[in-house]
């Protein structure tokens, strides 16, 4: 706390300074508040490090980073006003847009959804098609990806047992199989060292390709505030290209402005990402935030099959490149 | 009554007195031993069974890996502590206050107390998980929404305590009063202030544990600070040394905050409630 505000003053002094020196400060910035995914970790880094260096600032964005947790709704807030930005998942932009709420997506983080299947080697699962008769865990809110995933590989729900487990329930034995982000490397730690190896099989690789951390708007923001969305959206590939160069020093940013955080097990998660899932072949071709068109309409296809979204639905109700289009994101 | 006969004699040789005292306080000593003796048990039962079963750290830590976590984390702990206690003790007060308030209005006029008695249970068995999101959106992020769901908590237990002890009251009493010629406000302020304090604190007590658990729920729907926010992450991680330092933190403040209670209650009630007047 005291380290942040120190931080903060210091940022503060700064623009005190340089608006002495005579550098042109933005006369009056536009306040802009924004629901992170999950509480301030190394998968915010992009939006902490962009805060904290000043790049909404440049920007003439006043930007507050609101923590997530685990009952916050992000498209709750985003409907009834309270934040301008969020941070969402890919089905929740998708059960959205199929209730007719006026929200959609305009760039997106990760360009993978990390979420990914663990088993121990012991259990030989080498394949979703091994998961018959197995019992599978993971958050309840992931169950739609379960079933899209049995469904792609010609099983179906029936065929397994499905439980609500985190990772300790697989060391416990509790469950065969359990859904994790690999980026969460410091909670994967005992199934990555187990001795007898582990097996994964990712969602992305079975059927469903959409992506992750999509920044998401209401319609009305995107057509009034498309300037403001850009700029955000620019500083936040600012900061995320530093946090891909810099790694140490954003991991130090990181830290100072959320303590509880411990910089090793971050640093560790940030590599991931930035190697895995925010920088791919797709970013060094379209540039950072970049959505694929194509591959929500694979997704929403997928979902359509299983009889969990309306048969209508089109890439075009959970997509919007404009901002995307104006905007020229770095390539990397 | 025969106690207070006792004490009265005994208050005038004062030797005896001050003995009845030394007594009560050895008894206090013993009580306290006795509290950490137990806990001392069961801390080591739970540390042989870690050590002896092997059990994970990422499942259940050790006393002791608690205590290093405990040690090297206090400063965090501490600077995450001060944001939940603010928060807990503004719900603290802001629930208690509004609940006499009604409390009181209930006991002047029946049909209010008809028409919101009702809606007061129904806050009640709302989910405060459920409603906390809802919260957040109409009160926006700051601390707001974390001291109204600790106050939420705090509301009911004093509201029913406090109603039924304004009507805890001798009806001689009252009659007596209304003999004195005694206008409602005095009967208010001579009578039933003194009758309802007993229960009054009875609640508090129960409310300021509650408080605290309020404010980490509130601080579950968001928050950078907190002893919530700590719980979180330290789960997130599975890094759960911290975990239990972070729970530890939490009942530490609640049962700070049921003995600063029972301190003001001692200091307030100086009678023996169970006289009835």
């Amino acid at each position: 706390m005291q380290v942040r505000r120190t931080i903060l003053k210091g940022i503060a002094a700064c623009y005190a300074a340089s608006a002495l020196l005579g550098s042109s400060a933005a006369a009056h910035s536009e306040p802009l508040s924004v629901q992170l995914s999950w509480l301030v970790d190394a998968g915010s880094i992009g939006e902490v490090v962009a805060l904290q260096k000043g790049y909404f600032a440049d920007r003439g964005l006043d930007v507050e980073l609101l923590p997530g947790g685990p009952t916050a709704n992000a498209i709750q807030e985003l409907l009834g006003g309270t934040v301008d930005i969020a941070v969402g998942y890919a089905p929740q932009i998708m059960y959205a847009a199929n209730n007719k709420l006026p929200i959609i997506s305009f760039a997106a983080t990760f360009q993978k959804a990390p979420l990914t299947f663990f088993s121990l080697g012991e259990k030989n699962i080498m394949s979703i098609k091994d998961w018959k008769g197995m019992r599978i865990g993971s958050a309840q809110s992931a169950l739609p990806q379960v079933i899209a995933i049995l469904d792609y590989n010609g099983l179906s729900l029936e065929d397994i047992t499905f439980v609500q487990a985190q990772v300790p329930a697989l060391l416990q034995d509790q469950v065969d199989v359990v859904g994790a982000w690999p980026t969460n490397t410091a909670a994967l730690e005992p199934v990555t060292s187990n001795p007898g190896g582990y097996n994964t099989q990712s969602i992305w690789d079975n059927g469903l390709q959409f992506q992750s951390n999509y920044l998401i708007a209401t319609k009305p923001t995107l057509d009034e505030k498309a300037d403001l969305l850009a700029a955000y959206l620019e500083a936040v590939d600012a900061g995320w290209s530093f946090a891909a160069d810099n790694p140490g020093e954003a991991i130090d940013i990181l830290v100072a402005y959320a303590p509880a955080l411990n910089p090793e097990k971050e640093r560790a998660a940030l590599d991931v990402m930035v190697s895995e899932y925010v920088f791919t072949d797709e970013t060094m071709e379209y540039g950072f935030g970049n959505v694929s068109s194509e591959r929500w309409q694979q997704t929403l296809d997928t979902y359509i099959a299983i009889g969990e979204i309306d048969s209508s639905m089109t890439h075009a109700d959970v997509f919007d490149s404009r901002i995307l289009d104006s905007v020229e994101t770095t390539k990397r | 009554m025969t106690h207070t006969n006792s004490t009265r004699f005994a208050g005038g040789s004062g030797f005896a007195g001050l003995r009845e005292r030394f007594a009560a306080f050895r008894g206090g000593i013993r009580g306290l031993v006795m509290a950490a003796l137990g806990l001392a048990i069961v801390l080591l039962v739970w540390q042989a069974i870690v050590r002896a079963f092997s059990v994970p750290v990422y499942l259940v830590p050790a006393p002791t890996d608690v205590l290093v976590a405990l040690y090297n984390d206090r400063i965090l702990l501490a600077q995450n502590a001060v944001p939940t206690i603010t928060e807990a003790a503004l719900g603290f007060l802001l629930g208690n206050i509004f609940a006499i308030l009604v409390a009181i209005s209930f006991v002047y006029n029946k049909i209010v107390e008809d028409l919101f008695y009702p809606v007061a249970i129904l806050i009640k068995t709302i989910p405060i998980i459920a409603i906390a999101p809802v919260l957040k959106i109409m009160l926006g992020n700051g601390i707001e929404p974390k001291v109204l769901i600790a106050a939420l908590i705090c509301f009911f237990p004093t509201l029913v305590n406090a109603v039924q002890g304004f009507r805890a009251v001798n009806p001689q009493l009252i009659e007596l009063m209304h003999v004195l010629s005694a206008s409602k406000t005095q009967v208010f302020r001579r009578v039933r202030f003194y009758a309802a304090l007993p229960y009054a604190f009875a609640a508090l007590k129960v409310s300021v544990t509650m408080c605290v658990l309020g404010a980490i729920v509130g601080e579950w729907i968001g928050a950078n600070t907190g002893i919530g926010y700590l719980i979180l992450q330290s789960m997130y991680v599975f890094d759960t040394p911290r975990l239990f330092a972070t729970i530890i933190v939490a009942s530490l403040m609640a049962i700070a905050g049921f003995a600063l209670v029972t301190w003001v209650e001692s200091r307030v009630i100086h009678w023996d409630p169970g006289e009835n007047f």
